[in-house]
């Protein structure tokens, strides 16, 4: 590989800057680096331009805090979403992972994190007032769609402390087996997880039935 | 399950080694500071990707220049390097070939601070504590004497071990308890300086609470599991009449864990630090009714030392349906000759062992047919003399 020194340095603050995103190595940065200067001006300077572009026109959503150029994103702009149900997330990216999903038709709210004292993050950084102050228009159900991290597992269950008095149905994904998956491959965590979060499907009409007590409380 | 063969660069003052093992004893000898430990080291980090003698793992990382080559062997010094190196890191890199039960596995592992990377038969892990299982071991260092009359980590850190390599749910558990301590333990500091609202903590509460009753109910039913193996050996050792008792002791039980927080949280916030949990247990040992910790002599304590790893041993194969390995790590200089004579005595048939010491004198206790001796200088394996009896 060649050292960074030898190389001229117009280009070697190229690699130096491409070496700064997230997954690439040096070696990569220096593929992608060449790889720049052997393309046309005109294609660089597309890829210039949509680097600016998007730091010039992509804000937060005033109502979920998700990605949009406008002032409301479109999820929030879609007539034909569910009002009454909102999905808590962590990060703007994971709309677009549940979006993608599909099957989802509610709201998003987007947290912009979890509670993390190691790494300084408390209730008040995240964007858990603008959650609340949309809990005033009738609310049926939000889902903690928080990651399964220590992190995002506490995040979820301040936020139910918080919501419970509310008198509103609060929801967590469940965590376990992937889809398609067979039984007999799982990892023993993800199918440990899986039983303790198992739901109830018929309970032979028998209230209070001490399995029903599993699952988050 | 055994080790059949190392390969490995990069650990401490050893050469790149390639070394086939015997299934029974393997015997590594030399002076001290040869990297006869550093061998045993070498396999501790293949099983685990931890050291066993250092928190800081990057001390097992050869202390050389980077850009370290070899050629054949023999070190390269640094103004004489090839030129079009590939992209050389100081780092470990190490693999073994395992045989157990279920097949033939190939275990792979690159630590280049800060990567560190896992390997099973070619695919990448994608979390590094899946590594631990495929290559079960029982380590029985000088340090490990200590653990009747040592401080409580020792006794944790001896169930922690034994449990994760045969329970990844409880591993999984106990990586996230670390993790919910140490964000506690923060908070607490913050709530003390007034960084951070009081309330938050009722959330880290019951995160702590939930994780660590998982831990404790492990904790107890091994303990319990392995109370009557350690009382056994230690009676087959030169014929004692004593009875040993181990009896878990939890930091706090299960259903008070909660009612006992609340009824620290002043003191824990003023010293910000979590005093209620599982990071508090303790096992008790006792001799004849007589807590060992005060009262059992030297010899005793060691005694219950060497019994409690090979009751470790025997509750692995109890978990996992067979042996692991058995790392003994310069345990023979501390020991009087009857003790020794019965570790030896002990090492099973079936438990690949392996043994590090200067002492040339053990080779001739040991049942020679089944042992490979390698013979370690200046971090070089010289020989390999095998006296396999297959």
């Amino acid at each position: 590989m060649p050292r960074a020194t030898i190389l001229p340095p117009s280009l070697a603050r190229l690699v130096n800057e491409l070496s700064k995103l997230p997954t690439v190595g040096p070696k990569t940065a220096h593929r992608l680096a060449f790889h720049i200067l052997n393309t046309h001006r005109e294609e660089v300077g597309k890829l210039a331009q949509a680097l600016l572009e998007v730091k010039d026109k992509i804000h937060f959503c005033r109502l979920c805090g998700g990605f949009t150029e406008q002032e409301f994103c479109a999820v929030c702009q879609d007539e034909t979403r569910e009002k009454s149900r909102i999905c808590v997330v962590e990060h703007s990216s994971d709309i677009i992972a549940i979006e993608r999903a599909g099957n989802f038709k509610g709201l998003y709210h987007v947290l912009g994190g979890a509670i993390s004292p190691l790494e300084g993050i408390s209730p008040g950084d995240l964007r858990i007032k603008e959650l609340l102050a949309r809990l005033d228009t009738p609310c049926q159900e939000i889902i903690l769609a928080t990651n399964l991290s220590v992190e995002g597992e506490a995040t979820a269950l301040y936020l139910t402390r918080l919501i419970k008095p509310l008198r509103i149905k609060i929801t967590r994904i469940a965590h376990g087996l992937p889809v398609g998956g067979n039984l007999e491959y799982a990892d023993e965590v993800t199918l440990a997880k899986a039983m303790e979060g198992r739901r109830l499907i018929s309970d032979f009409g028998m209230r209070n039935a001490d399995y029903t007590q599993h699952g988050h409380k | 399950m055994y080790l059949r063969k190392l390969k490995g660069m990069g650990v401490r003052n050893l050469l790149p080694l390639e070394l086939e093992f015997n299934p029974k004893i393997n015997l590594f000898l030399g002076d001290n500071g040869a990297g006869k430990s550093n061998l045993l080291e070498a396999i501790y980090f293949l099983a685990t990707s931890r050291s066993f003698r250092t928190n800081q793992d990057q001390e097992m990382i050869q202390s050389t220049a980077p850009g370290r080559y070899y050629s054949d062997k023999v070190p390269v010094a640094a103004d004489h390097q090839p030129a079009n190196l590939p992209d050389y890191q100081p780092g470990i890199y190490l693999s073994g070939e395992v045989s157990a039960v279920d097949g033939d596995s190939k275990i792979e592992i690159l630590y280049q601070p800060p990567r560190k990377e896992a390997k099973i038969n070619g695919k990448p892990l994608s979390r590094l504590i899946d590594l631990i299982g495929h290559l079960r071991v029982v380590l029985f260092s000088v340090e490990d004497m200590a653990v009747i009359k040592g401080g409580p980590h020792l006794r944790r850190r001896f169930m922690d071990i034994s449990i994760s390599q045969t329970d990844p749910v409880y591993l999984n558990d106990l990586q996230r308890y670390i993790r919910i301590l140490k964000q506690r333990n923060r908070l607490l500091g913050e709530i003390r300086d007034r960084i951070e609202q009081e309330d938050l903590l009722d959330t880290f509460d019951e995160s702590l609470v939930k994780t660590g009753n998982a831990l404790i109910n492990k904790r107890r039913s091994m303990v319990s599991e392995i109370n009557p193996l350690v009382k056994g050996i230690y009676q087959e050792i030169g014929g004692s009449q004593k009875e040993v008792q181990l009896e878990y002791k939890p930091g706090v039980e299960e259903d008070d864990f909660l009612n006992r927080l609340r009824a620290k949280r002043r003191e824990e916030i003023r010293r910000g630090v979590s005093l209620v949990g599982p990071h508090r247990d303790e096992i008790a040992f006792t001799l004849d009714g007589m807590n060992a910790r005060a009262f059992a002599s030297e010899g005793e304590a060691r005694t219950i030392a060497i019994c409690l790893r090979l009751a470790g041993l025997e509750y692995i194969y109890q978990q996992s349906g067979e042996y692991p390995l058995l790392l003994l790590d310069d345990v023979f200089s501390e020991l009087d000759e009857h003790r020794k004579q019965y570790l030896i005595n002990s090492l099973q048939a079936d438990v690949q062992t392996f043994i590090t010491t200067a002492d040339e004198h053990v080779l001739k206790d040991l049942p020679l047919a089944n042992s490979s001796v390698f013979r370690v200088e200046k971090g070089e394996v010289v020989s390999g003399d095998r006296k396999v009896a297959k």
